[in-house]
This record gives structure tokens, C-alpha cells and sequence, in this order.
């Protein structure tokens, strides 16, 4: 079984001092079928004045931190050693037709995976998103099946570049200049697939990143990851990452899930005072020997 | 039919309130029937205009221009019967609201149960999911108020929900009290409920819920920039609390605080006037700042902090129609008692294909429209007036949004008499009726709001111009209760009063330049009005050196203007007349009576609630307009006299405008200054006020007496400045012969008796810093204790003689350097109380930049 020690570091500068500060995290990984969680600890410098553990609605680990002390610079620093144990890949032919999910003929969608048709604020359905979504399936295609031709056109068709989105790029931007990071592409492919009537959310964590053969690999130089599940009666969710066109890989480590990235943001925060603000991000996983 | 207006005449086959299909009035209606039919249409319209008049003081918002509300001459009548049909209705939908946000917000067995389609809930963005879980003992609603509206046949529906905020209760109350100084003896004949009784046992409640001995409540609103601030404000004003904004609010340890400026102090219960996904930008929208970081946790910790609580807005669904019956069976075990309007969720698919066959017939609305305001709700869309296009993208907005639509077939509405001055018009209208939880009981207030609709295209109360009505519910108790508006109002200030003590930050800044803004307006009007004054009658100056224009220039000269420059105004022959323009007319000067007026009126109405109604109507009352100068035209041929170019030609006019500004700025004064209670805020509102009236006098003596330019302008300037800082009787009372500078000097700076004096001003400004709560009571004085101290002393110190002395270059260089220190100081005086007592409120909170995932 793959076994990876993760570290995920965040540090803001501020170039004035913030006089309190609230924020929430979402940096411990979640419970899912496939994964065990052997170790979590995340370190906060300064100490925070309150934090408190919760399970968001999602079912996420999240922690609510506040300092009330002033300072220039926060550093958050999420350590885990995780276990991902490799998930067979479903027969896709065997699902049942998209148009069987989206009308709920398949089976019906409780309040948990209906939610993830619904337009949330980073992918709402329209019609040019169906429009984009419709020649992966054709009439009577099993919904994985066409799932994953959708993912294989985003990652034949978009180029991989961050330079030309941000947070807050709307979906419709990344579909026409066919351009972004994984965080758009698991919002494009979100919406388009919500607008067909398909049940798909976002999920953020890492994956292992490979050297350019004969290299040594880098401390840091990882990143945080974002792809996307799609659900079926049947199997459940299965994982889609358009960015790299696998499915179910057992080199990526989930943190959480939601409806969007918004829900899943590893930092966020509001703050008192604080002035302009710079962030880096240290971000290695590695394979433990057993 | 008597001498009244023309005979109203409903339109026919349209259920009417006051009149039935055979003519007769309806129960209740009798006594306004027979006023309107018995009183001559001239004092019908004197009843009309005292109305409007009353309406606008209460509602106008000099921000926005002109007033939107409207308050119709006739009130809406129910009889008792009616009433007890509705009330019944509408404590059942809030029992049924109530049940299911718990239910939405706890298990969610309707929707596992498959009484409400999951994503009907699951797409409303109003469903707060960071709330879930957190259930208050009472209930998650205590306010929320119903729109009401009957068919052409007369038969009641309901067209609208609003559990999000109190929205409207201020509206409704301002508007009986309108009504009742008008009609109240028709009221009483109509034997009309009284209102008061239902708010007083509101307040009470409120009271007990929040528990402790002097718990402190206070009602979380937006600011000013929100069209339903006007409404918030009297409410909380009325129900005597606290209206404060997010910024007012700080969440430390998981508890809320409101800034004060004694420090934090511990909030135990908001009555929420805000939107719930704006409340938290940490957990909820992260663009809502409405109210403050942390809120969201604070209410996990402490359930029932705030009420309504966070998330009921999802039960506004208009979605939620057609599942109503089925969810009053299963809540409540009863038949829904009066259902909605008929509408289809568009999430539906087979409701979907079955609007879109047949679109026409329907109107399309948001399911969801977050706003509780009355006459703001969006009209709805019909494809039959729309462009092909259109029509195809309100058909892909059902096609792929339908979760958040609604279909519905328009029903119409029943009339109501509206009064115009050629009589009485039938007119279609809404009826919205409040209810509160009183003792965990739901009850109705026994009134209400009715608003005129666009029976064409509406299902809500939209129409943009909002036509408003009092309803009067009839009442069959021989025995009314006592108790009375006014009384109300009266008992609640003794409410206010306990919290005096609890002065906001925000609302310490505002009153401090409430002070400094209503002090420089006086000064630069009595400046206007003196050198106008002074030109109109000395017809023999000449205007290359004219003096008595020194002050004003020296008002332009302290402020920067953009596109203005001072150096060349200076220097043309005719820059007196640039002087009184720039001062009187010029919109972006801060030194001006434009920018002045409007910082007074932009501040009177964010303390709105701390005002008196007198205090409101003076401060609104003031104008700049009449203030503006009409000057020549540069080169006009024959001027009569060369004054005539510097001077406006509607001087005289400008003359006695500043004297109606200055007298009404004298009548805000002196009622601060008698019916303030000598608490904190009255503190920083005469802190304000002297340490602006310390400035401007010194200004003012420096434009005039720091150069001595001749002997005989000497005088001048002399009389100039003693009129100007009102202390000429005193002067003439003290001395008999013409002004001697040593002894105006005297008078005007060192002479502590002289209310208008600088060492006056300095001695209270180094009292009232001395009581400020941060103050120390000890030997060792607080920073800005320490500089109002050494202001003061300076000028304590001074010779009047030494003061008046003229050196070889005629200018007087100690009092140039006793009063340029005075200058200098003062700003910093104002930052350390600033910082001390205000900073808290000024920083507005920013969001952390979000990393991107790669």
C-alpha cells in the first residue's frame, strides 16, 4: 500500500501589522474508503489566541483559528502521513446512461449527492457548458464512461498555464481560452457536468509529482491539487483529475470535498489591519519506505 | 351623500374592501365612508398634504434626494371576523416555518422522506450549511411577516414569505403614527386596534430573552447605504435598542463585543436586521461584511444570540408552494390553513416540460429574492412581451437553472379605495402582516402594511414607487387597552438611557464631528454673512486691498482643492468675488458650506437613532442651494460701483439665507446643549465643537489682525472680528470707546469668561478629555490629557499687551505664534482622542488572499 508523508506549509507576510485575525482551514485530510490517516498535526506560528476543531457540513475536518495578538507574519504548516490503498476501476460501460442519473430514473438522489446537480457560486450549468459537455455523450452513454471522455478532451484540448487565471476566473474564461490550472479545469468540468444533470463535486488534496527522469526531486516544489468525483448508484464516486487524466489514482491524497472550491479553500481568512499581503506555499509529499 | 368627494365607484366583478358588489359599505368602512362623503374636497387635500408632510420628515433620506415612500390619505380597514382568519393563517405558516428550518437544519427528514425535493433546498443559496446544526431553544424564527392578497373574487392567498430580517416593522409604525395624528378621532369611531400593546410586549420579551440583569441587545443593521436603513433606524429607536453595524461588532474568543468607547463590551442578544449569508465573510459570503468575523462560531457556541437566527431566509423558497400542504400534514398534523399562490418549481422535470409547452401563461420568477424590503421585489418575466432572443435565454435559464425558478399563472388582486384629489380610485394592493414570538407563542400584530401592486405583472409587492396604506383592524373588545404609542415611546427612552452609558465608537465619531461640522458651518456663515454685510453698506472701499474679504480668503487658503489654484485666484483684481464663490458655492471644498451641510446631514443620518425628531428635522432642513452665489458677469459694461463686481447680485438674498442657517444651526445647539443628557456622546459632540470653534477663531484673528496694514483698516478689522465671534455687545458693554487690539485680544483670546473666547474653548476642551472614560483619574495624565493641558496653559499665559504688540514689519509676531501653535496642536488633539476613542471603529476588515490550487 502506497504510503506518502505530506507537508503542506503557508506563510503570509503583511506589510503592516494585523491586529486580529480569524481563519478557517481546511487542511486535514478526510475520511474516505480508500484512504487511512495515520498522522495529522498542524503547527500555527504565532500561536493562535482560540482554535477549534469541527467537521463541516461536507463532512471535512476544519479548524477556525483567531489571533488576537498583532503580528507581520502567520505561518500555518500542515503535516500528515496518509495511507491510500488503490481502488479498482469500475467497468464505466456498466453505469447506467447519463440521462438515467440526471432524471433520478437511475436512482434517486438523496439531499447529500443532489446537492453536487446544483449551481454553486465558481460552476453554475448553462448552456454553453452543456454545449461543451454534450460531445462526450452521446445519447444512452454510461455516465462514467462519458465522464472520463470529458476528462480526456480537458486534458488533450486545455493547455496548463497560471498565468492567465485566478481565484475568481469565471468558468466561461477558461472554456474559451482554453487555458488554466487544475483549479479550473475541475470548475469547468463541474459545471459542465452539472449541466446535464450529473452529480459532480470538487475535491481538493496532492499528488505525487514525478522528477524529469535523471533529476532529483526538490523539496517544495509540490503543490496543492484539485480534481473532481462524479457519482453513480453503482460505484459511488469515482475520481476524475482532468489535469492529468487519471481516474482513481493511488498517488493522490484527498483532503476534502464540496461543491466548489470556495468550500474547500485550505486557508481563509479575514483580516484586521494587515495592509498588502504576500503568500508562499511549501508543498512536499513523499513515499514512505515500509 | 354630503358635500365630500365624487361617489367611488370599484370596478365591477372585483372584489372591493370597502364597498360590496351592491353598493353598501362594508363593516368597518362606515366612519371613513361617511368623512370622505361629508368633508369638502379642500380639507381632504390639507389632510393629504399634512400627511405627505409628516411622512417626509419621518422617511425622507437626504442621501437618496427624494423620498420613495408614500403614505396613502385612506387606511385600509379589516373587521374583526377577517382579521381572525388571517392572524389564524399566518401563526400557522410561522409554526410550519419554524418546523421545517429546524427539520432543514437538523435531521433533514423531509427531504430523506422525499416530502421536499432535496435540491429545491440544496440550490438556495440562502441555505446556510455552516449553520446546520445549530438549532436555538426558542425556535429559529421570532420575526417574520406574510404578504397577504385576495383574487378578484375576494378570496385570501399568500404571495410572499420574508423570515429574514424585520424589514418593514419600521415602515408600518412610522406610518400609524402618521395616520393617527391625522385621522385619530376617525380611528377611534372606526374603534380601530391600537399597535402599541403588541410592540411593548415585543420589546419586553426581547428583553427577558437575552436574560442577566442589564443585558445589552442591540439590533445588527446595515449602514446607510442600504435602502432599508430609514425603516431599521425607527424601528430600533422606537423599541428603544441600539442599532448597530458589523463594524460596531467584534468577535473575540467566540463571543460578540461592541466596540465601545469604554472598550469591548459583551452583546448577549442582535435582533437581526441584516442578511444571513452576509453576516460572516469568514464562513458565509466572503463579500458580505455585514456583520463580524467569527459570527458564525460565536452562534454555535451561544444558539440563541441572535434572533431571527442565521439561515431562515431558506424558507422564503417560493419553490416551497406547492409542498406547503404536505409539510403542514406532516409538521403539524393540520391542513394547510391558507395556501400560497399557485406556482410550480421549475426544478420539477416534469413541471419544467410542462411550463415550457406553455410558457406564455406563465410568469417567471427567482425562487429565491433575499429581500424582505417592501416595494423592492423584482418584477417578474412573461415571454409575451419579449424579443425572440429573449425568450430563447429565459428559456435556457429554466432549462438549466429551473431549481431556482418559479412559474406562476397571474391570479389579480382585489381593490382598495386610494385617495386622490378627484376622489376616491379603486386600486389594486398587497397586505403584509407582521408576527412575533411572544412568550414562545406566535402572534399577530394587529395592523399592518398595505401596498398599492402592479396587478398586470406582479405576484409581489413591487410595485418601485411604494404606495403605501395603514390598516386599521377593527376591534370587538369594549375595553381597549390603555396604553398608547406615546406612552410606549416614553417608557422605552428610559430604556435608551440605561444603555447611554454604552457609547458605540462609530457613533463617538460621528457625534464628535457632528459638533466639529455643525461648529464650522456657524463660523463659515457668520464669516459670509459679516464680510456681505460689511460690502453691501461700505460703499466707499476699494477692492484691490478690500478687507473685510481677509477671512474668507484665509478659508480658501487652508484647503486644497483640486483644479484651483490659489496663488493665481490671488492675483486677479477681482479674487475677492472668487473668495465668496469658492466658499459659498464651490461642491468640493471642505471648507465650504456645500461639502459642511452635506457632512452634517450624511452624519445626521447614520446617528440617526440618536436624535430627537427636532434635532432630525433641523439638520435635514439645512440648504446650501439659496446660499450659492449668482455673481456678474465679468465684464458687464456698466457697473454701477466697483463693489458691484465683487459682489454677487443676490447678495441681500445670501445675507438672509445665512441668517435662516445660523439660526437653525442656534436652535441644534442650544436643544444639545439643553435636552442632552451631559453623557459621553454629548462629551465628544461639544469636544467637537469647541475644538473646531478654537480653530476657526484663531484662523479668523490671524486672517485679520496678525498684519496690521494700516491705521485706518485697523478699526475695521477690529469690529470685523468681534461681530464675527459674536462678542461685540460684550465689547461695547465692557468698553465705550471704538475697539483698541490689546483689548479685543483680551477679550477674544485670554478671557475665559467670554463663551466665545479661545482660552474658553481650550479650558473645555482639557474638561471634557479630563471625563472622557479613558481618562485617568490620577497624577498621571493620559497623552491627550497632557497636550489639551499645555494648549490651554499657553494661552493662559499670554499678555494681551505683548499679544497686540506690532514689530518694525507691522505684524504681531507673538500672537502670530501663540495662535500657529494653537493651530498646529489641535489636529493632534483631535488624532489622540481619535485613537484613543474612535480607532477601533476605523479599520475595516480585508480578506486574506486565497492560494490557488495547481
Amino acid at each position: 500500500m502506497p504510503r506518502y508523508q505530506v507537508s503542506h506549509k503557508t506563510t503570509y507576510a503583511y506589510a503592516s501589522p494585523v491586529i486580529q485575525s480569524h481563519h478557517l482551514l481546511h487542511l486535514g485530510p478526510r475520511t474516505v474508503p480508500h484512504q487511512v490517516v495515520h498522522r495529522h498535526a498542524i503547527i500555527i506560528e504565532p500561536a493562535p489566541a482560540a482554535k477549534s476543531e469541527r467537521t463541516d457540513y461536507f463532512g471535512n475536518p476544519a479548524t477556525l483559528i483567531s489571533m488576537e495578538d498583532q503580528h507581520r507574519e502567520l505561518t500555518v504548516q500542515s503535516v500528515s502521513e496518509i495511507e491510500v490503498n488503490p481502488v479498482t476501476k469500475p467497468d464505466f460501460n456498466a453505469t447506467p446512461s447519463w440521462e438515467a442519473i440526471a432524471s433520478g430514473k437511475a436512482a434517486p438522489m438523496s439531499a447529500e449527492v443532489g446537492q453536487f446537480t446544483c449551481a454553486s457560486r465558481h460552476a453554475r450549468p448553462s448552456r454553453l457548458l452543456y454545449e461543451f459537455a454534450k460531445p462526450s455523450f452521446p445519447q444512452g452513454t454510461p455516465v462514467m464512461e462519458g465522464a472520463r471522455r470529458l476528462t480526456e478532451r480537458i486534458f488533450t484540448e486545455f493547455k496548463f498555464d497560471n498565468s492567465t487565471t485566478d481565484v475568481s476566473t469565471p468558468v466561461e474564461k477558461v472554456l474559451k481560452h482554453k487555458s488554466g490550472v487544475c483549479q479550473d479545469f475541475a470548475h469547468l468540468q463541474i459545471a459542465a457536468l452539472r449541466s446535464l444533470g450529473i452529480p459532480a463535486r470538487y475535491v481538493s488534496g496532492y499528488i505525487l509529482t514525478h522528477p524529469p527522469p535523471g533529476q532529483v526531486k526538490l523539496e517544495g516544489t509540490d503543490a496543492s491539487h484539485a480534481w473532481i468525483s462524479v457519482w453513480s448508484p453503482d460505484t459511488g464516486w469515482v475520481d476524475f483529475d482532468p489535469t492529468n487524466n487519471l481516474v482513481n489514482s493511488p498517488e493522490h491524497v484527498t483532503i476534502a470535498y464540496g461543491r466548489d472550491f470556495e468550500d474547500v479553500s485550505p486557508i481563509g481568512g479575514v483580516l484586521l489591519g494587515g495592509g498588502k499581503h504576500s503568500v508562499a506555499v511549501a508543498v512536499d509529499m513523499r513515499p514512505l519506505d515500509k | 351623500m354630503g358635500t365630500g368627494g365624487p361617489v367611488y365607484q370599484p370596478q365591477p366583478g372585483v372584489f372591493d374592501e370597502m364597498l360590496t358588489a351592491d353598493g353598501s359599505v362594508r363593516n368597518g368602512w362606515s366612519p371613513l365612508a361617511n368623512w370622505f362623503a361629508n368633508t369638502d374636497p379642500a380639507s381632504q387635500l390639507s389632510c393629504a398634504q399634512k400627511i405627505e408632510r409628516l411622512v417626509f420628515e419621518n422617511f425622507s433620506d437626504p442621501q437618496r434626494g427624494r423620498q420613495l415612500w408614500h403614505l396613502d390619505l385612506i387606511p385600509l380597514v379589516l373587521d374583526r371576523p377577517e382579521w381572525s382568519q388571517i392572524a389564524a393563517a399566518a401563526c400557522q405558516r410561522a409554526r410550519l416555518y419554524n418546523a421545517l428550518l429546524a427539520d432543514l437544519y437538523g435531521a433533514q427528514s423531509v427531504l430523506a422522506k422525499g416530502i421536499l425535493p432535496p435540491t429545491l433546498v440544496m440550490s438556495d443559496m440562502s441555505y446556510l450549511r455552516p449553520l446546520h446544526g445549530v438549532l436555538p431553544d426558542g425556535g429559529h424564527l421570532t420575526f417574520l411577516a406574510l404578504d397577504f392578497a385576495r383574487d378578484p373574487q375576494g378570496n385570501w392567498r399568500i404571495i410572499d414569505t420574508h423570515t429574514e430580517t424585520p424589514a418593514g416593522h419600521g415602515f408600518a409604525l412610522a406610518n400609524r403614527m402618521v395616520v393617527a395624528e391625522v385621522f385619530g378621532s376617525l380611528f377611534r369611531q372606526t374603534r380601530a386596534t391600537r399597535i402599541g400593546q403588541f410592540y411593548q410586549d415585543l420589546t419586553d420579551d426581547i428583553l427577558r430573552r437575552a436574560k442577566g440583569d442589564n443585558p445589552t441587545i442591540a439590533v445588527l443593521a446595515p449602514g446607510p447605504t442600504d435602502a432599508a436603513f430609514v425603516g431599521h433606524s425607527y424601528m430600533a429607536r422606537y423599541m428603544g435598542q441600539m442599532r448597530v453595524e458589523g463594524s460596531d461588532l467584534r468577535v473575540v474568543g467566540n463571543r460578540v463585543y461592541l466596540k465601545t468607547v469604554d472598550g469591548l463590551k459583551k452583546i448577549d442578544l442582535l435582533v437581526r436586521a441584516i442578511e444571513g449569508h452576509r453576516a460572516d465573510p469568514l464562513e458565509l459570503s466572503p463579500d458580505g461584511f455585514d456583520g463580524p468575523v467569527g459570527l458564525v462560531e460565536a452562534c454555535r457556541q451561544n444558539s440563541s444570540l441572535m434572533i431571527n437566527a442565521l439561515g431562515t431566509a431558506v424558507v422564503e423558497n417560493r419553490g416551497l408552494s406547492g409542498y406547503l400542504p404536505a409539510l403542514s400534514r406532516h409538521f403539524l398534523g393540520e391542513d394547510i390553513a391558507l395556501g400560497d399562490s399557485p406556482r410550480i418549481w421549475l426544478g420539477d422535470p416534469a413541471a419544467r416540460a410542462q411550463v415550457l409547452a406553455s410558457l406564455g401563461e406563465y410568469i417567471i420568477h427567482d425562487a429565491q429574492e433575499g429581500t424582505g424590503s417592501p416595494g423592492q421585489a423584482a418584477q417578474g418575466r412573461s415571454i409575451l412581451n419579449l424579443s425572440t432572443e429573449a425568450r430563447a435565454r429565459l428559456e435556457d435559464d429554466i432549462r438549466f437553472n429551473g431549481q431556482k425558478l418559479v412559474a406562476e399563472r397571474p391570479v389579480g388582486f382585489s381593490t382598495a379605495p386610494a385617495w386622490t384629489p378627484d376622489g376616491l380610485r379603486p386600486e389594486p394592493y398587497a397586505l403584509r402582516v407582521f408576527v412575533a414570538s411572544i412568550d414562545g407563542e406566535f402572534q399577530v400584530m394587529p395592523g399592518g402594511l398595505a401596498l398599492t401592486v402592479d396587478a398586470g405583472a406582479t405576484v409581489a409587492l413591487s410595485s418601485t414607487q411604494a404606495r403605501s396604506r395603514d390598516v386599521w383592524v377593527t376591534t370587538d373588545d369594549s375595553l381597549q387597552p390603555a396604553i398608547s404609542l406615546i406612552k410606549i415611546a416614553a417608557q422605552h427612552s428610559t430604556t435608551v438611557q440605561r444603555h447611554a452609558t454604552q457609547l458605540q465608537s462609530r457613533v463617538a465619531d460621528n457625534l464628535f464631528w457632528l459638533g466639529r461640522y455643525c461648529e464650522r458651518a456657524d463660523g463659515i456663515l457668520r464669516i459670509v454673512r459679516q464680510t456681505l454685510q460689511r460690502s453691501t453698506a461700505d460703499l466707499l472701499a476699494m477692492p484691490s486691498s478690500y478687507r473685510p474679504f481677509a477671512a474668507l480668503r484665509r478659508l480658501v487658503e487652508q484647503d486644497e482643492v483640486e483644479g484651483f489654484d490659489f496663488a493665481t485666484a490671488a492675483a486677479q483684481s477681482d479674487s475677492s468675488a472668487i473668495w465668496l464663490n469658492e466658499i459659498c458655492s464651490n461642491e468640493a471644498r471642505t471648507l465650504g458650506i456645500p461639502v459642511t451641510f452635506k457632512n452634517i446631514q450624511n452624519i445626521a443620518i447614520q446617528c440617526r437613532d440618536r436624535l430627537s425628531e427636532d434635532s432630525w428635522r433641523i439638520l435635514t432642513s439645512l440648504e446650501a442651494e439659496p446660499l450659492s452665489c449668482l455673481m456678474p458677469a465679468k465684464d458687464a459694461p456698466t457697473q454701477l460701483h466697483p463693489i458691484d463686481t465683487l459682489l454677487p447680485s443676490n447678495a441681500l438674498d445670501i445675507i438672509e439665507s445665512a441668517d435662516a442657517m445660523i439660526e437653525r444651526l442656534a436652535a441644534f445647539a442650544g436643544m444639545s446643549h439643553e435636552n442632552m443628557t451631559r453623557n459621553t456622546g454629548w462629551l465628544f459632540m461639544d469636544l467637537g465643537r469647541r475644538i473646531e470653534r478654537a480653530k476657526q477663531l484663531s484662523e479668523l484673528l490671524l486672517a485679520l489682525l496678525e498684519k496690521v496694514e494700516n491705521e485706518d483698516t485697523e478699526n475695521d478689522d477690529l469690529l470685523f472680528v468681534l461681530q464675527t465671534a459674536d462678542s461685540y455687545i460684550t465689547f461695547r458693554s465692557r468698553y465705550r470707546f471704538a475697539p483698541e487690539a490689546s483689548l479685543v485680544l483680551d477679550l477674544l483670546v485670554i478671557d475665559e469668561t467670554n463663551p466665545r473666547s479661545l482660552a474658553y474653548q481650550l479650558s473645555r476642551i482639557s474638561d471634557h478629555i479630563a471625563q472622557l472614560p479613558k481618562s485617568a483619574d490620577d497624577a498621571v495624565r493620559a497623552p491627550d490629557q497632557r497636550l489639551a493641558l499645555e494648549i490651554l496653559t499657553k494661552v493662559r499665559l499670554a499678555d494681551a499687551g505683548e499679544l497686540a504688540e506690532v514689530d518694525a514689519k507691522d505684524n504681531r509676531s507673538n500672537l502670530r505664534t501663540l495662535l500657529k501653535t494653537v493651530i498646529a496642536e489641535l489636529p493632534h488633539l483631535t488624532e489622540l482622542v481619535s485613537r484613543q476613542y474612535f480607532s477601533l471603529a476605523d479599520e475595516q476588515p480585508q480578506r486574506l488572499h486565497p492560494q490557488t490550487e495547481n
